[in-house]
């Protein structure tokens, strides 16, 4: 079945949110991405802007500079991590999370595009090829939405090309966004994972401004798993409020409404986190929100969090209602998580990051053989160091 | 040879109506408690005023005289009914030598940041440009000359006189100090009103606020309504000395900003105090209870004691007190 064409409804959110300027660098005017950028753009050095909400709403095309892949920033050996790799393609972003973590971390806030994607390519074959027994995974949502609005999501089209031909690799298109439509056509050979970070409609009203609604989130997963795209699950971060557990179930059973377990690759599972010098910065950039006012403890990796009962019985219910729903077999995984939290809500845990690593790519290649033609050697990964 | 003109030749009587006190500062200094004025009054009830009140020499004849020292014998003047005062026009001409003055004036004896704030505050509101605050007087003041500091003096110079005054006396950083201007004012004034009850601290004052703002954010009350719940009117009300009272306070919001964490420690605390009261270990745990890792420690003073100390622990009196606190984590 053909996917639905007209989306005109999912850029509702873009419309609300148009860019005030478009700036391209004269280095990256003759890329793909610069010139789906359009004729209003202007050609030039970018703003340079500071102000965390101003940068969003101007967007610069620029070329790459220095490295831009690398291990998730997350990485801490004393927490399970799914070691994912990044490439930071685009930094800052369109949507405005009450809980994100770039209102703390942005010097220039300019929402930026990296135009020169074969740059990125030879980059990621450079360093990829050093271990060509490993699948890595790679995402260009490190700092920011790798789809948010049009253009940006264009800008992911020639990533998706390329990963087409990079054996070891799987591109991962993260997003809280539902503008899908320049990648339903796009021959992507099972290569592309596109995944929605996803919360109950209580959650985006009130913290995820800007983003999609929830139904069209799952409209949009309902098309690209027609366009035969697997699709990644990240219930992260999950969040408390009053009647969780019935909102959270509701979620799971509306997204396995939409897609079938078997289009689902991974999920992962996480709650709130963030430094403590962000309670602030959230309290006063978004003084309605209440998400900082639960009880919540300092971890070893300088994160608050919820207390860690309180984290157990929320990722255990959601794993609970992932496995009612018929979706027991997708690979689920704790984001950020202690090796005693995965013992308590999965009754065990990896023995090590290579080790989860390993199972991700075991999973991936038994469920979805296009998307990782080759079984991984376990050894090879067990052999893997960190930290 | 010319004669020099003695300077009571430019002394003239004036009506304190014709004098304009904008620029007093020393009443702010009073406010914070840095300026003790008893001899000064003392000796102006005995003498009057014995030396001329100084006014600017830019601003005169239909305005009035804008003063520049000598605003408490201009107060105490006014306060007695005096018809007429001695007044000297300097001969500062402009906002730069008087911006001179001001800081000769004042700048040497401020101390703290609640004092340096309003001393910026005041040079910004008496009509100073900007350059002239971060060039000369934050030097003065022995500041870094950067706007983004000044900026966060200024902020700090908002907060409630009350609070100032505080801050001055317990000597904030202003770090501690722009904490406290993103804690709501009404809390704030409540906490610091209640001093006469709790004995506060810079520490206890910010743990105070936070926690406090976070029960009344995630309970969606007001400082009135928290301060209204019976078991802190019963708490702030107990006979008891204030250290007491303070611990109890401090201990009561604790247990109310995190409920669950403080009934689980409880619950650990106890299992441990079954298990290990009467054994030669101490235990210690993660109070967070994050980290799964139980702590036993002994004091040996003497070998003779280490079959003791393995028959204790070994024991299955201390099995069980170590399974049972390892399920907590």
């Amino acid at each position: 079945m053909k996917p639905k064409r007209d989306l005109k409804d999912s850029f509702r959110t873009f419309e609300n949110m148009k860019f005030r300027s478009i700036t391209i660098h004269p280095k990256v005017r003759d890329t793909e991405i610069a010139k789906r950028l359009g004729g209003t753009a202007a050609v030039g050095p970018g703003p340079g802007l500071s102000d965390y909400r101003q940068g969003k709403r101007h967007l610069f095309a620029t070329p790459k500079r220095g490295e831009l892949f690398h291990v998730c920033a997350s990485l801490d050996p004393r927490y399970v991590c799914c070691s994912t790799h990044v490439v930071s393609q685009i930094s800052n972003c369109p949507f405005e999370c009450t809980y994100c973590f770039l209102q703390n971390y942005l010097t220039d806030t300019t929402l930026t595009v990296v135009a020169d994607t074969r740059a990125i390519i030879r980059e990621i074959m450079q360093k990829t090829s050093e271990q060509p027994w490993r699948l890595f995974r790679i995402g260009t949502w490190e700092l920011g939405d790798s789809l948010a609005v049009p253009p940006l999501n264009e800008a992911a089209i020639g990533l998706v090309r390329e990963f087409r031909n990079l054996d070891n690799c799987i591109l991962k298109l993260r997003t809280k966004g539902s503008a899908v439509e320049p990648l339903l056509d796009v021959d992507h050979q099972g290569k592309t994972v596109v995944s929605w970070t996803v919360n109950p409609p209580e959650i985006i009203r009130g913290e995820e401004i800007g983003t999609a609604p929830l139904e069209e989130r799952l409209r949009a997963m309902e098309l690209v798993s027609r366009a035969g795209y697997p699709v990644g699950l990240h219930f992260d971060p999950m969040i408390l409020f009053k009647g969780w557990e019935k909102a959270y179930r509701k979620l799971v059973r509306s997204i396995f409404s939409a897609i079938g377990p078997e289009n689902c690759i991974w999920i992962s599972i996480g709650s709130l986190r963030f430094n403590p010098e962000m309670k602030k910065k959230i309290e006063n950039n978004y003084p309605f929100s209440r998400i900082t006012a639960q009880e919540m403890v300092l971890g070893d990796d300088n994160k608050l969090r919820y207390l860690r009962p309180v984290r157990e019985e929320m990722y255990s219910f959601l794993l609970q209602c992932i496995k009612e729903v018929g979706c027991g077999e997708c690979f689920t995984y704790l984001c950020m998580e202690r090796w005693n939290v995965w013992e308590k809500v999965f009754g065990r845990s990896p023995f090590s990051i290579g080790h989860l690593d390993y199972l991700m790519a075991r999973s991936v290649h038994e469920r979805f053989p296009e998307t990782a033609k080759k079984a991984p050697e376990k050894k090879l990964y067990l052999s893997l160091r960190y930290g | 040879m010319e004669r020099l003109s003695h300077p009571s030749e430019k002394i003239f009587l004036i009506v304190p109506d014709r004098l304009d006190l904008s620029l007093d500062f020393s009443q702010i200094l009073e406010k914070l408690g840095v300026e003790d004025s008893s001899n000064l009054i003392k000796s102006l009830d005995e003498n009057s005023i014995l030396s001329p009140i100084l006014t600017a020499g830019f601003q005169g004849g239909e305005k009035p005289l804008l003063v520049i020292d000598g605003f408490k014998r201009l107060r105490w003047a006014r306060g007695r009914g005096l018809a007429r005062l001695p007044v000297l026009r300097t001969g500062i001409m402009d906002k730069e030598r008087l911006i001179l003055f001001l800081l000769a004036k004042y700048s040497g004896g401020l101390k703290g940041c609640a004092a340096k704030a309003l001393f910026l505050d005041y040079l910004v509101r008496a009509g100073f440009h900007r350059s002239l605050l971060t060039g000369m007087a934050m030097d003065a003041l022995g500041l870094e000359k950067h706007g983004g500091l000044l900026d966060r003096y200024l902020r700090v110079a908002e907060l409630p006189g009350e609070i100032l005054r505080f801050c001055h006396e317990k000597d904030f950083s202003l770090k501690k100090c722009l904490n406290l201007t993103y804690q709501p004012r009404q809390l704030l004034e409540k906490i610091i009103e209640s001093r006469r009850r709790i004995s506060l601290s810079a520490s206890l004052l910010l743990e105070l606020c936070d926690n406090i703002t976070d029960i009344m954010r995630r309970d969606q009350i007001d400082t009135h309504e928290f301060f209204q719940r019976q078991d802190v009117k019963e708490v702030l009300c107990t006979r008891m000395d204030i250290g007491q009272r303070t611990r109890l306070f401090r201990q009561l919001v604790i247990r109310l900003r995190f409920p669950v964490l403080t009934r689980l420690q409880d619950e650990v605390g106890r299992v441990s105090r079954a298990y290990f009261h009467d054994s030669p270990f101490s235990v210690r745990w993660d109070e967070t209870l994050e980290n799964r890792k139980i702590t036993l420690s002994v004091t040996l003073r003497d070998l003779s004691e280490l079959s003791e100390l393995k028959e204790a622990l070994s024991s299955s009196e201390t099995e069980e007190g170590l399974k049972r606190l390892l399920s907590y984590f």
